[in-house]
This record gives structure tokens, sequence and C-alpha cells, in this order.
């Protein structure tokens, strides 16, 4: 070594000799030393603050812990906090990669406010007091004139639970519209017509058989907290099964990849429920007290004596054309796989978990039963509520109060909640367009929140149609931290903080546990720690970026400013009512009231509540939650009379699982009121497989990204952005196409090219390409993130749009010198512009997957190409409404009222 | 006390988190890594495979990049991790070609061989290194391997685990759990270059241009189907994904094979000519003979310093320099041959006095200017093409070859007296008849191993195949032996035919070193 270095004194080891931990303690959490990486081997200081907060970007929202450099004020580095129940200190890459996000040189750091036309691509900056101002002037314009449906709010990634329905409900507003229905609707319609719960808890760490329908070794909910805890059930010995037409890292790491002709899944989850019925693998006790078999038999068969074994018998009957061999046949699945499959979760009984979310349920038409199906095996199994099993979501899952909470709206939006789709799980968002262009109503301010409907939803350009109409769209305004293919044809683009910069609270139900995370901004509580005082969080995050709590605050104060609105009055802080609350008051509320355990715990500590939350950044409520159902329910609280006893059960209508629903026949769907097959709208027979139509897969994700958000982070980007449509060898080889040949992917309203990879990954006959990729933007310096986009052009001609690449990704010059060394030129291709819109007539699920044409690029092809008919989107759009059976239903309902919704209203609102 | 690694593949979900905390905790430029996740696949679909392999530095017992290291840039520390000092590095990339993992890189920003150090900053208070402490699995596990009581030693003693390259006997002290062995073995798994999964394509496989002029070039024969029974693709293990190694060494380095050859080759030669009786007090062995050995010796300088990544740090492979390696041995040989050249240029103007002295002084240390290149691209552990045994005689006859090539085209110029001149024919020609026996050795021996095999399909068969052939053993080789030996047997040959002969072998050896340098980077290493 040099012996010129500074001599310096070591610092201390954490553990004696050559041990290791994984971090720091939490006590020397504010002022930890540890030396420089970048200086190294000369031993260089450095003091860190750590703070802990939560990721943004997928929805596990797993703990960090921010190491804020006490010289520098900036952040070094995002790892795990340990102090997480759910995440327990790891992450997956996208974590980490919140740094890229944080200091991204082309994120957007003050207000821009449009000039010219709306897309036209002119913004000025403008100050926060002008945009909030104008904002506000013309919501408070809305609700004096009793237009409160043209107030809509529009969420990506919500990433926290019930502020944003605190904001609604004071401005009396019907407006929240949200992502769900081009995301898990399927699933979620799945599971709440079983149990009323539309999202199961799977107990993985402690199953012996699991089995997916997604892909949680990769993404989905939840990512690292599901995966952590899968690997650690296989290692133990659990045996993994994963049904998906395309090889997943997930299908890779099971120990059976069954690969179904896409839509067919509900066929081979029946037949395994009839092979455990036929094996009688039942769990009798559990069926026989928990499922509403009385109310099916009389439903479905009043002639039969209202007893269990006839019961059984009606399931045997009622399934027994589903055979391993009719389901091989159906699928294209090998008998012995799907064998294999029914004997696992036959062994494993009570311990079987599973999940699904996006994948088949969000593919298919009629994909809400595939969820239904599976859930099926678990009420068969008694694998409910157990240990090892699968759960309710709520069971594992911790809604806090807020404070000071509003009555809920006296209003139904019917731009949001249309009467064509009274079971839907939820907002019909991605028809919103559609409805525009019928006339059904027209917005004054929209707000998207961190959403890209442009992009992000199926038939983007009939979005762009409508949002650069301002006679349909009077203000749209863009919350987001960066450019997006949406805030472009916004007035106002307001920079919002990333996940670090920001405050909310949320809880998921990653395992058999109940937390709640706090996700705070790192720079502002590590400057309060050091004695620094903010009033607002934009005061410690770069630029004027705010934090959307304290916007929404501030605008509805400036909505409402002498209280007349009665909007005020919810804002006012407790302290002293002429000013608005602050973060720290609503936060300190929160933790003080209504979160079980934790001021007992903070108090041990010497800590208030609040300071708790923000030294340790989550709190675990209880754990080990099993068979809540069972719980006794008092006199006055709902339940059902089981076994003798009052029980609180389930939230269904009957409180038990209902594999009859009576609810789907009384809103004309008696033909689907069990647990059923429904073929899918690629349905394969129906194909011309012979000739060149093939079913394409869209929506499947890669570990490192997240849809559209992602784009801001340069190591992200840099593992993962090539954009190739896998092609089986098979149908590589029948097309003539090598790895690398342009390829014409014509849907039903337009078309788009790509370039084949020939894999062994993918079934035959079906084709897929990864979601994330295809970003662009008009501009060449603004407008999008130019680590991920391409610059394009777009046009209208011959009946349609057309959108040219005109660059691909190209290095660029910033602050941060790795923008000139970008070295991957493949933005992709924007996929989701060429697919129609396809409600699904019962959950609401667009479904994604597309009947498609290939072919080779034709003559004046180039990579990239995406053309669209929006007259024929719209076309399409008609036929699918024309399957829905609208409301209202019974009692002149527009919804069932024990189905769940975002933001319910008043139950008078319910009455049509 | 060794620190290492157990990667359990069985655990492993490739999701890529080790590689964007590494490059997070050291701000690692795009680029570049120092953990990166490989994917390959192996079988048909419906029973295909994809497994995911963890790659980086071994952290070595025996670690070439050390060995190799001119200026102790890189060094092993007494807890076993391989550390660097980027202030010491000057870029020469011998440490890349050294190491068999592919686990060094330049890095762009300051331009000095980088690598995963095993986060040896936080390991230094007492904190798992960062790829540790992200993996959602637990799957990367570090520890001391020499002490009993550790996880990891037990792991390490419990079960049989893979290691890579083991048999390049470096003691790599990081052990694969249950992986895939095709996707640690770099032979093991077929690179279509295609980009795979979610890369770009590489560069020299795109028939997609993603620039936006690439119209379609008409491919895919749409409608014209293959009625005959489909054909199933064979499947043999190939990578889905992985990182781009681009070669270390270049034109560079083959042009500095030449040039050091022809400044050793023409000093050595004209001492074989005092041999038969030719004199010293002539204008070419005064002057001409050093001064156009030493002009070759600065060009030689000047491509090495060009290649360096830090040129500005030139001078500490003589202020700084690791006499273990051959880089340094190197470097004061080429000094070495500076100073007599110098001395014998600057006597040689005075007249002829002690001229014989540095002739055969430089003849003495050229052999070692010619040869030690050799000794250095053995220790290029990494590079089995190099590590031949015949490499040494291959540098020397290749000296002899260009000094003789080049002497004869200095004849005319200082008018040699025809016994020089046919020396320098006789070197030209015993040069270029041993180069060929050597590559016909070369040729006919056993592959040590599969690397070696590889890099010598690449040059013999693969794409260094034409220049190794017709720029090297035709153009290199054949012709100067046959235009030599016309030369030599036949009186009154004119001269301008041995001259064409040297001209030849100056241009078709240059061809076979490049296609030499570049066929044993091509294998992959990981």
């Amino acid at each position: 070594m040099d012996s010129d270095r500074p001599a310096t004194e070591s610092l201390p080891r954490l553990v004696p000799g050559t041990g290791l931990v994984s971090f720091p303690p939490t006590d020397s959490w504010d002022d930890w030393e540890e030396y420089d990486a970048k200086a190294w081997p000369e031993r260089v200081k450095r003091r860190y603050r750590l703070v802990p907060t939560t990721c943004f970007n997928c929805e596990a929202g797993c703990g960090l812990l921010a190491y804020v450099d006490k010289d520098s004020g900036r952040v070094r580095r995002f790892e795990g906090n340990p102090e997480h129940p759910g995440s327990r200190g790891r992450n997956c890459a996208k974590g980490p990669a919140t740094l890229n996000q944080m200091y991204d040189p082309e994120r957007i750091f003050h207000p821009l406010r449009r000039v010219g036309p709306r897309g036209g691509g002119e913004w000025e900056r403008v100050t926060w007091e002008d945009a909030l101002e104008d904002i506000a002037s013309r919501i408070r314009t809305a609700l004096r004139e009793d237009r409160h449906d043209e107030v809509i709010y529009h969420v990506g990634r919500p990433g926290e639970d019930g502020f944003i329905d605190r904001i609604l409900r004071s401005w009396g507003v019907d407006g929240h519209n949200s992502h769900t229905n081009i995301c898990s609707s399927g699933a979620r319609t799945g599971y709440a017509m079983w149990m009323g719960y539309d999202r199961p808890s799977a107990d993985f760490a402690n199953a012996r058989f699991i089995l997916l329908l997604s892909a949680q070794l990769e993404s989905g909910h939840y990512f690292n907290p599901h995966a952590q805890r899968i690997i650690e059930a296989r290692q133990a010995g659990a045996q993994v099964a994963t049904i998906d037409p395309r090889l997943s890292n997930t299908a890779s790491m099971s120990d059976h990849w069954l690969s179904p002709w896409p839509g067919t899944e509900a066929a081979m989850l029946l037949a395994i429920a009839a092979r455990l019925i036929e094996w009688d693998a039942l769990d009798h006790e559990f069926v026989r007290n928990w499922v509403n078999w009385e109310a099916s038999l009389a439903a479905r068969a009043p002639e039969r004596p209202r007893t269990y074994e006839s019961f059984i018998e009606l399931l045997r009957e009622t399934y027994c054309d589903y055979t391993i061999e009719f389901a091989a046949a159906e699928t294209g699945v090998d008998p012995q796989r799907i064998e294999a499959v029914a004997r696992g979760i036959a062994e494993a009984g009570s311990r079987f978990a599973s999940h699904t979310w996006r994948a088949a349920g969000s593919g298919n038409l009629g994909g809400w039963q595939v969820a239904r199906c599976l859930f099926f095996l678990h009420v068969l199994t008694g694998s409910v509520g157990t240990e090892g099993g699968t759960s309710p979501s709520a069971w594992d899952k911790f809604k806090p109060d807020h404070w000071n909470m509003p009555p809920p709206a006296n209003r139904w939006n019917e731009l949001i909640w249309p009467a064509e789709f009274p079971l839907s799980h939820y907002e019909m968002s991605y028809l919103l367009p559609h409805f525009l262009k019928e006339g059904r109503g027209r917005l004054e301010v929209y707000f998207t929140r961190v959403y890209n409907p442009v992009w992000t939803n199926p038939d983007g350009f009939t979005w762009l149609e409508a949002l650069t109409d301002e006679d349909k769209v009077g203000l749209h305004v863009a919350l987001s931290p960066t450019w997006s293919e949406t805030a472009w044809f916004a007035d106002y683009v307001l920079p919002m903080g990333v996940g670090a910069e920001r405050h909310d609270t949320h809880s998921y139900e990653t395992h058999a546990a109940r937390w709640l995370g706090f996700r705070q901004p790192v720079l502002r509580v590590a400057g309060e720690r050091a004695g620094q005082r903010y009033e607002r969080t934009y005061e410690a995050n770069p630029g004027e970026v705010w934090e959307e709590n304290e916007f929404w605050i501030d605008l509805s104060w400036r909505i409402d400013p002498d209280g007349s609105l009665g909007v005020r009055q919810w804002y006012e802080s407790p302290e002293d009512p002429s000013r608005p609350v602050s973060v720290d008051e609503y936060y300190s509320w929160m933790f003080d009231h209504s979160v079980p355990g934790l001021p007992e715990q903070a108090g041990r500590e010497g800590l208030t509540p609040l300071e708790y939350m923000r030294k340790y950044g989550a709190f675990e409520i209880d754990r080990d939650r099993y068979r809540l159902n069972e719980e006794v329910a008092g006199a006055d609280q709902p339940g059902v009379e089981v076994d003798g006893e009052r029980r609180s059960g389930f939230v269904s209508p009957s409180r038990l699982l209902e594999w009859h629903s009576e609810t789907l026949v009384s809103w004309k769907w008696a033909d689907a009121a069990i647990p059923t097959y429904i073929k899918s709208h690629v349905y394969w027979r129906d194909l011309d497989l012979e000739g060149d139509e093939r079913i394409l897969l869209p929506i499947f994700r890669l570990p490192t990204l997240i849809h559209t958000r992602s784009g801001n982070a340069k190591y992200l980007y840099e593992i993962s952005h090539g954009h190739p449509l896998w092609m089986n060898s098979i149908d590589a080889d029948e097309f003539g196409f090598s790895t690398g040949d342009l390829v014409r992917i014509t849907t039903d309203i337009g078309y788009f090219v790509m370039r084949a990879w020939r894999t062994e990954g993918i079934r035959p006959g079906v084709v897929a390409a990864s979601h994330h990729m295809g970003r662009w933007r008009l501009d060449a310096k603004m407008g999008n993130e130019r680590w991920s986009s391409a610059l394009v052009d777009i046009q209208r001609n011959n009946g349609g749009w057309l959108l040219r690449h005109k660059t691909g990704i190209e290095p660029f010059r910033s602050e941060d010198p790795d923008s000139e060394r970008i070295w991957w030129r493949d933005p992709g291709v924007h996929q989701n512009l060429a697919f129609p819109v396809h409600p699904d007539p019962v959950s609401g699920m667009h479904a994604w997957h597309q009947r498609v044409r290939l072919g080779p690029a034709a003559s004046g092809d180039r990579y990239g190409d995406v053309f669209v008919d929006t007259e024929r989107s719209h076309e399409i759009y008609r036929e699918w409404m024309s399957r829905t059976r609208p409301g209202p239903g019974p009692g002149g309902l527009r919804r069932p009222r024990w189905l769940t919704r975002p933001l319910p209203p008043v139950p008078d609102a319910y009455q049509a | 006390m060794q620190y290492g690694f157990v990667i359990d593949q069985t655990a492993c979900i490739g999701c890529h988190a080790c590689t964007v905390a590494c490059k997070t905790e050291h701000d690692v430029p795009l680029g570049v890594d120092r953990t990166w996740v490989k994917y390959i696949e192996t079988g048909t679909w419906p029973d295909t495979k994809r497994s995911f392999s963890v790659m980086r530095c071994n952290h070595c017992t025996d670690a070439p990049c050390v060995s190799i290291c001119p200026t102790n840039a890189l060094f092993r520390r007494d807890d076993g991790i391989v550390d660097f000092d980027t202030g010491l590095c000057i870029g020469c990339k011998s440490c890349m070609q050294a190491c068999p993992y592919d686990a060094l890189y330049i890095d762009p920003h300051d331009h000095t061989a980088q690598k995963c150090n095993y986060c040896v900053h936080r390991v230094e208070v007492g904190l798992e290194p960062a790829c540790v402490v992200v993996c959602p699995e637990g799957a990367i596990i570090s520890g001391d391997l020499d002490d009993p009581t550790t996880p990891i030693s037990q792991l390490v003693h419990a079960e049989r685990m893979l290691q890579r390259s083991t048999e390049q006997g470096t003691g790599p002290n990081l052990w694969y759990r249950g992986v895939e062995p095709a996707g640690i073995d770099p032979l093991g798994a077929v690179d279509p270059g295609d980009g795979g999964i979610w890369r770009d394509p590489a560069p020299s496989f795109m028939t997609v241009d993603l620039t936006p002029s690439a119209e379609s070039n008409g491919k895919g024969r749409g409608k014209e189907r293959a009625s005959a029974p489909r054909p199933r693709i064979d499947a043999p293990p190939r990578v889905v994904y992985n990182t781009d190694h681009p070669m270390p060494w270049g034109w560079r380095v083959s042009s500095y094979f030449l040039t050091k050859g022809i400044s050793a080759g023409i000093v050595i030669v004209l001492a074989l000519s005092l041999l038969s009786g030719a004199g010293v007090d002539n204008p070419f062995a005064r002057w001409g003979a050093p001064l156009i050995a030493g002009i070759f010796l600065a060009l030689t300088g000047v491509l090495l310093v060009w290649d360096l990544k830090r040129p500005d740090r030139f001078h500490y492979l003589l202020t700084k320099g690791n006499p273990g390696s051959w880089l340094v041995k190197g470097a004061w040989i080429l000094a070495a041959h500076a100073v007599i050249l110098g001395l014998w240029f600057l006597f040689g103007l005075a007249g002829a006095g002690f001229l014989p002295v540095f002739i055969w002084a430089g003849a003495v240390v050229g052999l070692g200017v010619a040869g030690y290149t050799a000794f250095l691209f053995g220790q290029a552990e990494g590079r089995d093409l190099w590590q031949s045994p015949t490499l040494l005689w291959h540098m020397l006859a290749g000296a002899f070859a260009v000094g003789g090539g080049a002497g004869l085209l200095a004849a005319a110029a200082f008018d040699l007296e025809p016994a020089v001149q046919r020396t320098f024919a006789w070197a030209l020609v015993g040069g270029t008849a041993a180069l060929a026996l050597i590559g016909v050795a070369e040729l006919v021996s056993k592959h040590p191993t599969r690397n070696h095999a590889a890099a010598m399909h690449h040059l013999t068969k693969g794409v260094h195949a034409r220049e190794w052939w017709l720029g090297g053993q035709v153009v290199g080789v054949a012709v100067p032996l046959v235009l030599g030996a016309v030369f030599l047997a036949g009186a009154g040959v004119p001269l301008w035919v041995a001259e064409l002969g040297g001209l030849a072998a100056l241009v078709g050896i240059w061809f076979a070193d490049d296609a030499f340098v570049k066929a044993g980077q091509a294998v992959p290493l990981s």
C-alpha cells in the first residue's frame, strides 16, 4: 500500500473477528459512520443519517433505508429496511434503483403550464401559487355549479390507503378513478364472488404445495415479499407449480411448469377440482361448515334432499365432464402434469397456497372465473385461512383511520361507474374516452396522478383524441415526478416527489400478519433530525418538487378559502384553525388513535407514535392470523351461525363461501352463478392456427421494470430494454422467421412492427411481448425520459394514426455523465396503442390478450411502427358493450351493496 | 482467513437486485458491471428450463490478476479479498486477460481497472457486501471460509458445490450451490448474440437496424409454409441473457508484436552476420541499424503507452512496478534495449570502436525483447491460446523473420555487403520456416483445454481464419519463405526478390499476430 496516504484512525467493527452483519444497529441510525466506497482503499470516512422510507416502484411497498450524507445532504444509497415486516430488509432491483429516480437529470423540477394548443409541446414555468389558484378556482366553480361529476382523479399506483378518499369526500365528489380495470379486476371479481374479499393472502412460507397463476418470483403482488417466502417454503420441501403459457422466471424455478393455451386455465383448475372430489380429498368439516351448500342446493337442485352429501354429489355431477383427459385436450398440457398438481394439492391439504392476480385473469374474456376456479381448490381442501393456506386479503392488511374523515359523497358518477357494469371491480377507467366520445359527459378538471393512460391503457390514440379535445376535457393536471406520454397532453405538469420524497401509509397482505408502513420524505426527515424546521416538504425536496399530501391539503384550502363550500373545515389545523393541517399533525393523529399497540410500543422506547414511525418506518400490529372466520361474533356484529355458534365468517352476502352466487343470478348472470369455464375471446379452437392467426400475450412483466414508471432508472433500463416478440421455434419455422426479423402484428384495429425472438420459452401458437417497453416522446429533449424513450412522429393519415420512430434511444448530455454512456438503442414498440378495449361484461376487466395475424413486415414498414384506426376501435368498443347486461338490479340498485368499491358513496346513491 | 461467497442457485430467482445494489453502492457507470446475472435456457418446450448464475470476481487464492498487474494496483489482502487501488492503475488491461472470469472492466469514468472488491469498505466495519444484503432470497452468502464456525464454511464443507473454470488453477473462493453446470461454463451454452430475452442484440448480430432508417428487409416467408413435418430445432443450452465483454487488446498490441520484433530481430541478425565475417565499419552497423531498431523500439513504446487507459501513468511501470509482472520485466528489457541502442548509435557516429560489444549486447537483450511477450502472455491465465509452450519459439522465430525482412528492405539504402544481405535472407527463410513448423505443431497437437480448442477454432476455422491463413500463413510465411529461398538459391537473383519477401513477412506476420491476439480473446470467459 501507498505510504503517502493520510493515516486515519480505523472505524470500529460492528462485530469482532471476521463476522459480518447486514445492517447498522438501529440505535446508530442517527449517526452512522463508514468508509467511502469510491475513495477506497483510502479510508475516507463518511457520516450518514439512516432514514427509513418505503419503495414506490411496485405495489409491494418494501421498506427502504436511505443513507443521507451529513455533509452533502444527498442520499448516497438506498438499502432495505430491516425493521419492515413485509420485506425484512431485502429488496428487488427496483429498491436500490430509487436512487436513480431521485437524481434523474430528466425529472421535472418546476411546475409547467402549457402554452398554445394542448399537446402542442409549448410550456412555460409557473409558480405553484398560480397553478394551485387556477386549478382551485376551476374546481370551486364546478362544485358551486353542481358539476361535481366533472372532477375526476385518476390514479395509477396508489401507494397509500385512504388519504385521497378523504380529499375526494371533502369535495363531495364521486371522482375516484383507478387503474384496477386494466390490472386486476378479473381476479378480484373471482375472489369476491366466493367471499366478498377481493384478494388472496397466501401464507407461502408455511405451505407444502404452491400453485401460481402469476409470476411472484419476478413481479406482481407482491414480488419481493412473496418471492422470499415462496423460496423459503421450497427450500423447506414445498413443491411449486406455475401455470403460464410463457416460461417466466417463476415457471423456471418451479417444480412443475404447465404451459396451457391462454384462456383455458379454468378448465384445468376445474379438472383438478373434479379430481379432488373423486379422490375424496376434501376437508368435509370445512366444506360443511363454511360453504353455502344449503342455499346452493336450494337454488340449483331444489328437488334433492337438503343434505351435505347430496351437495357433494351435486358437485361431483356438475364437474364430472372435467376429466384430466378433457383438461389435457382443452389446455394442451400433458395430463400427467395436471395430475401431478392435483396430487400435490391433495397431499398438501390445508397447507396449499396459491395466487393469481393478473395473467389469465386479466388476459381473457371470462378471466374472472379463473380466480374463482382457483379458490375453489382452497374451498374443497379447507386451505382457506389456514397456516400454509390462503386467506382473505383483509385479514392480513391493516387500514388505519384517517383524521377528521368527512362523510361519503351523495353522488354516483356514471362516467366512472356506468350502468352497463353493475358488478365491475372497479372503475371503468379505460372506457372514459369512449364515454366522452359518446357524449356521456365532460370533465372540468381531470387529474392524472402517476398514471399514464395514453401509454398504458389500450387504445391510446382514442385517449389522445379525448385529451386534446378541450371541450371534453377542460383542464388536465398531471401529477408526476417525470414526463410521460400522458403528461404531454396536460395543461399543468406538477412535479411530485418520488417514493423517498413524500408521506403516506400503506399495508399489504404479504404474509399472515398485519403491518403498517410509513413512507416519508427522507431529506426532510434527515434535515429535521439535524435541527432544521420545514413548513412543507418541498423545502427539503430537490427543486420545487412537492409531496402530494400537502398539494391536496393546500388545493382543498384554496377551493374554499372562506369555508362557505364546507370544504375548508376538513383541513383546519386542530392547533390553529386559521391554517391548514400539517402532515405531522395528520399522522400524529393517525398513529396516536388508530394503530393498535403502536402507542404502547413507542412509549416503551420513550417515543411518541409519530417519532416511532419516523424512526423505524413500519410497525407490525399482529401476526399468525389464521381462521378468523371462526371467531365468535357479537350479537351486534355481522356473523353467521356455524356449528351452533354465531361466527364472523366472510363478507359475502351469506357470510359463507358462496359456490352458487345468488348475486350473479339476480344481476342477470345465472349462467355464471357457479365456478365455470368461460371460453376466452382468444379461445384457440376459434383461431385460424393453420393460417396466420396466433394469440398475443402482451402483459408479462420483467423483474427489473415497473409499468411505465421505471424509465427514469438508468440501472434498470440498462439491464432490460430489448423488446422482442417471443415466438416458439415451431411457429418461427412455419412463418419462416429468424430471430431479429421484422414481424407485422395485425390486431382488430391496426398493426405494429416488432422483431422476432425464436425461443423454446413459449407455447407454440402463442406469441408474447413484455408490456414495459415502447416508450416515446414527441420532442427531442423533453416529454419523456431519454434513458428509455424513442423520439417519434405521430401523424394522421390513411384513415388512422401512425406512430413512427425518428430515433431510437441515444446518449445525451446532462449533469449525469452516464447519460452520454447509454449504449442500448432499442426503445421497444408501443403495442398497447393497437389494442381495442375489451371490457369483460361481468368484471369490467380489460381482456388484454389479442387475436392477431402475423406476417413479415410489409414493404415500407419500419421497426416500431404502430398504425391504428380509432373509428374501428370505437366499433369494437360498441361490440363489447353489447355483451353487457346493464343494471339496475334488484331493488333498483346500481350495484350490489355488499360488493366493495373504492370511495363508496352514501347508501342512497346506490339507488338508480 | 479467507472471505468468500456461496451463491445458492437453488434460491436465486434471477432478479438482478445484486447488480443494481452493487452499482448504487459503488456508483458503477453504465456499460460495466461488477456483478451480473447470466441466464441460459435448456431443453425444448414444454420442458424448457431457464437457469440463472451470478457472475463476479472469485477472489482467487492464487489470483492471476494480481500476478500480472504491473503496478500492484491489484492486491490480495490478508483476509483473502482481492482488492484494487485505482490510484495505481495504469489501465494496461492485462488483468482482464489474466482473469478467467471476466471479472474486471475498465471504468469509463477514471479509466482504471475495477471489479468486485467484496465491498471491503463495508467489511472493514463489519457489514456484509451490498449484494448480500439486498438479495431477496438470501442466495448470496458471505463470510470467512477458513473459520469452521461460519455458516458459509459449514455449507461449503457439507455439500459438493461447483466452481467456475477450476482447470485454471486459480483457487477461486466462490462456490455455486445447485447451479446448472452449463450456466457457469463459458462454453457450456451457445450465445447466439441476439440479445436474448431483454437486451439489445449485439451489433454484429442485428438483422434489424433499430435506427429508424431500417425498413423491412422482406425476410420471412409469410404464407409460403413448409408443408413437411415441423422441424424441431436441436436445442443445446443457449445464453438468453448476459453482459458484453469487449476485447481488451486490439490492433495496437498486434502492431507492438511487429515493431518490437523488428527492433530486436534486426540487431540479432546483424550480430549473426558478424559471425560470417561481416565488418562493422559501415554506416549500417555504425548508426543505421541502431537507428532503425531505435525507431521501431520507440514505436513500440508509443503503441504500448497509447494502449494504456491511463497513459499519464506509464512511468508507474518503472517507479511503482511489480517485479513479478512480465509487463514490468518487459518494460525493463525494453529500457535496456533502448540504452544499448542509444549508446551504440552515439559510439557509432563517433567511429567503429566497441561496436561489436554493443551489437552483441543488443542481440542478447533483443532475444529478451522478442521473447518476453511469451511470458507476459503466459501470465494471461484467461487466454489459453496464449499459454502455449511454443509461444516463446514463435516469438523468436517471428523476430528473425521480421528482423530479416526489415534488414533486407534496408539493404539497398545502406548498400549492404552481400554477406550481410544473405544473413538477413537466411534469417527471413529460417524465421518463416520455423514459424511454419511451429504452426504445424500447434495444429496437430492436442488442445490442452476447451478454451484453447475454441480459440484455435476461431483462429483456423472461425472468424479470424481468413486473416490467419491468407494474411498470416500465405503472405507472412509461404511467400517470404519461397522468395527468400529463391534469392539464396540462385546466384544473381536480384535483391528485390528478397526485399519483396521481407515486405510480405512484415505485412503477413502482422496479420498472423493480429489474428492470434484476437482469437485468444474471442473465447467467452463468462
